[in-house]
């Protein structure tokens, strides 16, 4: 995507041109979704913090520093919207059902539906672990990029990144597919 | 794992990142010639990532930009087509959860006879947040602390408990690296979450009944742990500077204090 680009849509649409914001959705709506699908597992939840990254933005795109990338601040709001949203969940399930369920990786695999089974692996990681993955391999985002967006050193993200391969293997091996 | 060992290791991830230079990869050729289990650990990193390079793309709704379009204010819309005095109207896309926690902590203050004032608010997404996982256990009680007042070990060690949560809290005052060591009823309790700050872990590993990490000097890192409501799990903590156990003790085993060694 060409960051330039992006700038004088964002400064169009703090002008008050929705149609500017709209052509920035156009651009990020697929990857935004794609990303929150695989943090969150759900189809409408992915939906639900689409929604809410581009309604955040929306809102806060004064506040948003252009000395980074548009990209970048929306993928953090993504992020963020979906680990928001896994805890509310979570919670939710808990005061519903009166009792906590463990969640170990085993559990977390027989919850999800056949014929998904990295997608179930991922779901196992913790939050910060699946981020990573999800950066790197279903966004394709470099180090940098991903520096950008966690906000974490670029050997931090390495780090983080050695370490969910590591314990995404551990699961799919677990399970067969390794 | 030897300084040669993870240098190679960063270069195997480098290579799958498609950030290796040639010498560098020439570099790793040699070693993975030379060290059968590192070429092991290669092959499943290469396999690892084919498997996720063939995970075909999730399938965007139809409505997708419709849907986002129709959440956002209706103002800025409207000012757009001419119309004044619209004032704001939001459509709150994760209203249906905000309704049904709200269901949920009422259920639960019921059954429980807690009073919702003393209940943790809700956690609100932050535009600016960063990605550190802000675990807050709800209604945590401290419930035994380990103090560290070695040259090489300094801190503190705080075990809280909530209904279901377990938190161990290491906050680590030495210069040294500590490598650490948490095990538990694996068979009772399970890993919910670890966070380290400021973030950067050097080293994690958790298995059922155990869990390891590295804390490099300064840190403050939190295990939350998880298990059947009413559970009650029985920390055994380890740390090591250089190797050399220093510190090892239960944490919450006999009420407000556990053993220390």
């Amino acid at each position: 995507m060409d960051d330039n680009e992006d700038l004088k849509l964002v400064e169009e649409a703090r002008q008050g041109s929705r149609a500017s914001f709209e052509r920035l959705i156009i651009r990020y709506e697929r990857a935004i979704y794609n990303a929150a699908y695989r943090m969150v597992h759900d189809p409408e939840d992915a939906k639900d913090v689409a929604q809410n990254v581009f309604l955040k933005a929306f809102q806060n795109l004064e506040r948003f520093d252009t000395k980074h990338r548009f990209f970048s601040w929306i993928y953090r709001i993504a992020l963020n919207e979906s680990i928001n949203l896994c805890k509310s969940r979570r919670r939710f399930e808990s005061a519903e059902d009166a009792r906590v369920e463990e969640n170990t990786p085993e559990k977390l695999l027989r919850r999800v539906e056949l014929g998904d089974g990295v997608q179930a692996a991922l779901l196992s990681l913790a939050s910060e672990y699946r981020a990573v993955i999800v950066l790197r391999h279903f966004n394709d985002c470099n180090y940098e990029e991903m520096s950008e967006i966690l906000e974490i050193p670029e050997k931090t993200v390495k780090s983080r990144l050695f370490t969910a391969r590591a314990l995404l293997r551990n699961v799919l091996t677990k399970r067969g597919m390794l | 794992m030897s300084d040669s060992d993870e240098k190679y290791l960063e270069l195997m991830h480098a290579e799958i990142d498609g950030v290796a230079s040639g010498t560098e990869r020439a570099a790793l050729r040699e070693y993975l010639g030379s060290h059968p289990e590192a070429q092991i650990a290669h092959t499943e990193l290469v396999k690892l990532t084919g498997i996720l390079n063939r995970v075909e793309a999730v399938k965007t709704p139809d409505d997708l930009h419709e849907s986002i379009l129709a959440a956002l204010p209706r103002e800025r819309v409207e000012n757009e087509m001419g119309a004044r005095n619209s004032g704001w109207r939001f459509r709150i896309p994760l209203i249906r959860y905000g309704y049904a926690l709200a269901a949920g902590i009422l259920l639960g203050a019921a059954l429980t006879g807690v009073a919702i004032k003393n209940m943790s608010p809700l956690e609100k997404p932050d535009v600016y947040g960063t990605m550190a996982v802000r675990e807050t256990a709800p209604r945590c009680i401290a419930v035994d602390q380990m103090k560290l007042d070695r040259p090489e070990l300094g801190g503190s060690v705080e075990l809280c408990r909530s209904a279901s949560d377990t938190m161990i809290i290491f906050d680590l005052q030495g210069d040294q690296a500590v490598d650490v060591e948490v095990g538990f009823d694996g068979s009772q309790g399970s890993l919910k979450s670890f966070d380290l700050q400021p973030s950067g872990v050097a080293s994690f590993a958790a298995q059922k009944g155990t869990i390891s990490f590295r804390s490099e000097g300064k840190q403050r890192s939190t295990i939350v742990l998880t298990s059947q409501k009413n559970v009650v799990l029985i920390p055994d903590v380890r740390m090591y500077v250089g190797g050399k156990l220093m510190q090892q003790g239960t944490l919450g085993a006999r009420g407000a204090g556990g053993s220390t060694k």
